[in-house]
Order: C-alpha cells, then structure tokens, then sequence
C-alpha cells in the first residue's frame, strides 16, 4: 500500500501541477472575471500543501508540529481563498447571499481557529473547512436552480469548478473529522483513507481543468 | 501478506469508483434538472414573445384604423366643405362682368389654396416623418398649432430636464397617445385650458396630460370608445405605466411613465 500511495501521491502532484498550468494560462484574459483569472492561486496553494508534506515526511526537513502548523495556516488561506472566490460569483447576485457567504465564512472561520488550537492535527481543521465550502457550493447550486436559467452549464467553468470543490468537500468531511480517531482506533484505515482523499483532490482537479478547457474553448471562435 | 494488499486495493478501487459514479450521478442530475428548466423557461419566452409581438400587431393595426378615420373625418368634415363650398361659388359665376367674374374665380383660388394648406397639414400630422426629422417635441408643437387653427384653447406646453431622443418607433406610440388624449379633451371635455409637460429624468419620461375641463368620474365611466383603454394598451406595450385621474372641480389629468431606455 506504501508504494501504492506514492504513485498516488505522484499522480496527484501532477494533476494539480496541470490544473495550475492551465488555471495560470488564462490569466490576464480580460473577457472572463477576475475570479477566474487569478484562480491559479489555488492550485499554487495545494501544491505548497503538498511540497510541506513531502519535505516533512520524506525528506525530514523540519518536525511534524511545525508541518502541522504550517498546514493549519495553509488550510485557513484555502478556506479563505473560497470564500473570496463565492463572494465574487455571486456578486450581483441578490445581496442575501452575500450576507450567508459573510456568515458561513465567520462561522467556520472561527470553528477553524478553535480547533486548530484544540487539536493536533489539522485535518480537523480542515474537515471544519469543507463543510463551510460544502455549504458555499450548495448555495450555488441553489441560486442556480432559483435564478434565470440562461447559462449552458456544460459550458461554464464555475459550474465544473464548483462541482469539483463539491465533491471534493463534500466527500471528506467524515474522513477529515473522524481521522483521529480512527488513528488512535483503527491505524490501518488511515493508510486506507488517506489515499481516499487524494483521489477526491485528483478528480477535483481533474475538473478545475475541465472548466478552464470551457474558458480556451470560449476563446477560440473570437 | 500478499493477499491483503491486494484486497485492500480492490477495496480502494471500489471505493474510488463508488465516489466517481456518485459525482456522474450528481453532475448529469443537475445538469438535466438544469437543462428542464431551461426548456421551460425559453418555451415561457417564446410564448410571451409570440403574445408581445401580437399585442404589438393588433396595436399597430388598431393605430392605422384610427389614421384612417382621422382622414376621413378631415375628407368629411374640412377639405369636403371647402370643396362643395369651391363647387357652389364656381356654379354660380355670372360671367356678366368681368370684375365681378374675376371677384369670384379669386375667392375660389383662395379656397382651393386653403384646401392645399390643410391636404399638407393633414398628411405631416397623419405622418410619422415629423418623428425621425424633428422629434417628439416639434411634433407636439405641430400638433398643438394644427388644433389652435380651428379652436380656440390656452395651451401650455412645458418640457423640463435634459431631453433626449427616445427610439422613432416609442416617440410615434408617444404622439399618437397624445393625439388621442387632446382628442378626447375636445370632443368630450369642455375645457379651455390644456397643459402638456414632458419631464425627462435619467430613466424615466414622465408626460403628463391635463385639462380644466368638466371631469368626469374615472370609476363609473365605462372607458371603451373613449379611446382610454388603447392609450392604455400602447404604454403597457412601451412597458411604461399611465395613471389617470378625474374629478368634476378640477379637470382631467393623464400621468404617463416611459422607461427612457426604450
């Protein structure tokens, strides 16, 4: 399972390496929102996740407190990061929304920096942080089914990146929160869900890019 | 040994491909639920576009039949009278002198230049060229000279904030609902006074109509015939909005609001 974890490991690096590359190639188009052209930042983000997580565990640069530590931090700029993104989709959108997103994001916020401090591993934290994304993603899918339907889903890049950050979240909350105990219970799960979750960030990935390939489609008949 | 990280595998896979069906699943419901809905939605459009376009058409055809009983009224009433009037003072030319012959043949020339005057009145009324040439306040102003050559009213006529000219089609509606409103003051009114204001904002027209005349009571009055109700029908059509209000003290006024992205 060791090895296979690491091709898992590997894959996955460079998925979001792609997701960053075409994320990256967008940028500076002026015919598609600011969100979308600095969306590259996420992908960049995960990446720094991963690079602190093979110099911690594979290289043994630094403790596993301070991984931890730079993890919790990772995760808040993450969750933060979606936060910025939905208040940009829903923009001039009814201003309820607005005030949801606002609510969510202190909420969570906040449940975030709590268990950062409670816990030792951030994947509570970060658990904490899917459900708020979760419910950012759900809000979407609301305003989508509430408001004028005069976009092609298939087409459009938000759609395909907030299905992806749905799966995603949606998927390991029970994993991320129930990961403690499950080390202290049942170690050799872990080993078992840990790549669980990796898959989720590849294929969440996997359609981030989707989405980016709609934008350069967009862009070819102009 | 062997054996157990084989099944652990197979079960990730499993795993793996429970939660990717699951995303299938979830994408291709939203999108059809989606898609449905668009379904809907357009085919809502479409069948609000198909009656648009037909209040539109009964709109247009309802103007031109009015047009027509304008000239006719005008054939009937102005250039008709001239004309027997021509025929009668050319029958009964003497010929005995030729001062007295030529007294008459000038009064019927004077007759026949007046019917000229008023053919060309008629027709830049009835014509939608005045619009595009010159606007809806010259066309007004027009209007308001035409209807002052045969009666005798106190006319005010007030245009306030920055005007701007709206689309020919909406500033034709615009005309022909004043026409019709001034109509209506002199035929049924009695008024000697009518106040016309047009007041442009940055997204509204707002034109407002009103008269001193004897009034009438706006919710007893049955409103078909009195040409209300197609005045009416071409704002809504301009998605506008017309407020009208009677009293027997002070007169009749119309307020009408116009989108001025129209």
């Amino acid at each position: 399972m060791g090895n296979f974890h690491l091709i898992v490991i590997a894959v996955g690096t460079t998925i979001i390496f792609l997701s960053f590359f075409f994320a990256f190639a967008v940028r500076g188009n002026h015919t598609i929102p600011a969100y979308l052209n600095l969306f590259y930042y996420y992908p960049l983000l995960i990446l720094f996740e991963s690079v602190n997580s093979i110099l911690c565990i594979y290289f043994h640069l630094y403790s596993g407190f301070t991984e931890n530590s730079i993890e919790k931090l990772l995760f808040l700029f993450d969750f933060i990061f979606w936060a910025l993104f939905f208040l940009a989709v829903f923009k001039s959108k009814n201003p309820v929304f607005k005030k949801v997103i606002y609510s969510n994001f202190i909420i969570f916020l906040l449940i975030m920096l709590v268990s950062s401090f409670t816990f030792r591993s951030p994947y509570e934290s970060l658990g904490f942080s899917n459900m708020g994304k979760s419910i950012f993603c759900l809000l979407y899918v609301y305003d989508l089914f509430t408001s004028e339907p005069n976009i092609n889903l298939k087409k459009d890049p938000v759609f395909w990146i907030v299905c992806g950050l749905f799966f995603y979240a949606a998927s390991t909350i029970p994993i991320y929160l129930s990961l403690s105990y499950l080390y202290q219970h049942y170690q050799a799960v872990v080993g078992f869900l840990f790549p669980i979750t990796n898959i989720t960030i590849i294929i969440m990935h996997l359609l981030f890019i989707k989405g980016f390939l709609c934008i350069k489609q967009q862009r070819i008949p102009s | 040994m062997y054996q157990t990280t084989a099944n652990t595998i197979m079960i990730f896979v499993i795993v793996c491909c429970v939660l990717v069906l699951v995303l299938v699943l979830f994408i291709a419901f939203i999108i059809y639920k989606y898609q449905q809905r668009q379904n809907h939605y357009f085919q809502n459009m479409e069948e609000l576009k198909i009656i648009y376009d037909h209040a539109i058409l009964e709109s247009r055809i309802e103007m031109q039949e009015q047009t027509f009983q304008n000239i006719s009224r005008e054939i009937h009433d102005n250039i008709g009278q001239k004309l027997a009037l021509a025929q009668m003072q050319l029958n009964t030319i003497t010929y005995n002198t030729v001062e007295k012959t030529s007294d008459q043949i000038s009064s019927v020339t004077a007759i026949i230049s007046k019917i000229f005057d008023d053919l060309r009145d008629i027709s830049r009324s009835l014509s939608s060229e005045i619009i595009s040439q010159n606007g809806l306040i010259a066309a007004i102003e027009f209007e308001l000279l035409q209807i002052n050559k045969t009666a005798n009213y106190d006319f005010q006529f007030n245009v306030n904030g920055d005007t701007s000219f709206l689309k020919d089609e909406t500033e034709l509606v615009l005309l022909r609902v004043i026409q019709e409103a001034l109509h209506n003051v002199i035929k049924h009114a009695e008024a000697s006074k009518i106040n016309i204001t047009l007041d442009y904002s940055k997204e509204v027209l707002k034109l407002l109509v009103s008269d001193n005349g004897k009034g009438f009571d706006c919710n007893g009055i049955n409103l078909v015939g009195t040409g209300i109700k197609n005045i009416k029908k071409r704002i809504k059509l301009l998605k506008g909005n017309c407020v009208l209000e009677s009293n027997y003290l002070t007169g009749t006024q119309f307020t009408i609001l116009i989108p001025i992205s129209l």
